[in-house]
């Protein structure tokens, strides 16, 4: 588990703004998901948040432990199998093989594709390869999860699928996960908290706690899930359109 | 299956009417042995001296083998290097054209000069008409990844080496591999043009020195006999890196 604590951070780009000063704390084994209109620099913010880019000013402290990042695409390489994929970070830290992929075999068993790990991507459909992309990203036991829109590119079905097995997965190995995603419903089923954000510059507009009763799996089919949903939804898509104006 | 039958078929039924217009060309227009000979007369004139063919012909595959090993290792090397930097890539690249635009019968003398007659010089004829297509198709290999797999890489701090290894040179080896296949069709060429003018006789005379040999004594026989072992040779060499790359390509194939 890992905590990130940002202090007044902003980022610009060639003296374009893209995030103004922004103070947050992410607590360890919390799920915060970051929403807001494309383009608006969710993604810049990820990376921070991650170390992957340097703020223009401003401080991002994390506490110890790895970092895992899942893309939207799955970016697997064609030519190793998914395990030799899931295997790819420990390998490029130094780790045997042997050790390296009886990890990834375990990986690969908490996305539910023990099955597949002998098989070449291209054997996978859209679905399996993402798990396979969030298996490689979980196969370090990073402290905190980075999640850039990972299911965007899925049907609708499929990604209920992942969403739900993602959730399930974060509940039993409570890492602190961070999700870039623009579907409101998403944000508010998936994480405990969202954080709305204003068309470029992103300016954090709103931050709130989504219902309870979105993360209780026996209310997944009621009524009473969908109007919280909904309402947390419109709240936050308000916040965005009062931030336009 | 049945097409694999017709895939053989096909090109053998070809030959087998190439051979009977030739045959019947040379009846009918009654053109002498030294022009054209007869199929049977290729046949025979094999069939007098296998030895000193058969050498020969061991003699240009072997030039034929370690000039495109050359060709192949020389040019996936240049290639990463000049992948390294654009500004190299802008000086050097235009510098290696050289190796394509120059005729090869104008660079042999210099080879013969350079090495004196014999194998290293045909190698060297060889390596310098094959390299050029491997330099260029593993420079495109390498240049065209998706960029999404160099972001995963340095996300997970991979080194540079570490990313050229094990991201940069699998992502090319589709586009390397196609460039071998050219090449190993261009090395045949290149060593029978190298054995044209540097070439060592005596023992162990290779096939194009073999042809020059048969063609001022008129022997057009026995230059059909080398012409045809040459193309043996270009076929093998061929044939052998096309099952070698379809063999390592397994894991890039869709």
């Amino acid at each position: 588990m890992c905590s990130v604590e940002l202090t007044a951070v902003t980022r610009e780009f060639d003296m374009v703004g893209i995030l103004r000063p922004l103070t947050r704390t992410l607590e360890p084994g919390s799920f915060t998901a970051l929403v807001g209109p494309s383009g608006c620099g969710k993604t810049t913010l990820l990376r921070l948040i991650g170390g992957l880019d340097a703020p223009s000013t401003g401080r991002v402290t994390r506490s110890a432990g790895g970092v895992g990042f899942c893309f939207q695409e799955p970016r697997l390489l064609a030519w190793r199998t998914v395990v030799e994929n899931v295997a790819l970070p420990l390998e490029l830290a130094g780790m045997p093989r042997a050790r390296r992929l009886a990890r990834a075999r375990e990986a690969l068993h908490l996305v539910q594709l023990d099955e597949a790990a002998a098989r070449f991507p291209h054997q996978l459909s859209g679905g399996m390869k993402m798990r396979a992309s969030l298996a490689r990203a979980l196969v370090a036991r990073p402290g905190l999860l980075l999640l850039d829109e990972p299911f965007g590119a899925l049907d609708e079905v499929t990604r209920h699928e992942l969403d739900a097995e993602l959730r399930a997965l974060w509940e039993r190995e409570r890492f602190t996960a961070v999700l870039v995603t623009h579907s409101m419903p998403e944000a508010v089923y998936l994480a405990e908290r969202v954080l709305v954000f204003s068309p470029r510059p992103a300016r954090l507009v709103a931050d709130v706690e989504t219902p309870a009763i979105a993360r209780d799996a026996a209310a997944w089919t009621s009524d009473a899930l969908g109007a919280s949903v909904r309402e947390a939804s419109t709240a936050m898509l308000h916040a965005i359109e009062e931030a336009r104006r | 299956m049945k097409s694999r039958i017709a895939s053989i078929i096909g090109p053998l039924a070809t030959i087998a009417v190439a051979i009977s217009a030739w045959a019947l060309l040379k009846v009918t227009l009654g053109l002498k042995d030294y022009v054209l000979p007869s199929p049977l007369g290729v046949v025979r004139a094999f069939g007098d001296d296998p030895t000193t063919f058969l050498s020969g012909m061991r003699e240009t595959a072997v030039s034929a083998a370690i000039g495109f090993a050359i060709a192949a290792a020389g040019g996936v090397l240049i290639g990463s290097l000049l992948s390294l930097s654009r500004t190299v890539e802008r000086s050097v690249y235009p510098i290696t054209l050289l190796f394509q635009m120059v005729p090869l019968v104008a660079i042999v003398p210099l080879l013969a000069i350079w090495f004196g007659l014999g194998r290293p010089a045909v190698v060297a004829s060889t390596a310098i008409v094959a390299i050029f297509p491997v330099i260029a198709n593993t420079l495109a290999g390498l240049r065209a990844r998706d960029p999404g797999l160099d972001e995963l890489f340095s996300v997970l701090r991979a080194g540079r080496l570490a990313t050229w290894w094990k991201l940069a040179l699998p992502s090319a080896v589709p586009s390397i591999v196609t460039g071998l296949r050219i090449a190993a069709g261009l090395a045949a060429i290149g060593t029978i043009t190298g054995e044209f003018l540097a070439a060592e006789g005596g023992e162990r005379t290779p096939l194009g020195l073999l042809i020059m040999t048969a063609m001022r004594n008129f022997a057009a026989d026995r230059v059909f006999v080398a012409v045809i072992l040459a193309a043996g040779v270009g076929f093998a060499l061929f044939g052998t890196v096309s099952l070698a790359s379809r063999l390592l390509l397994a894991r890039w194939m869709r």
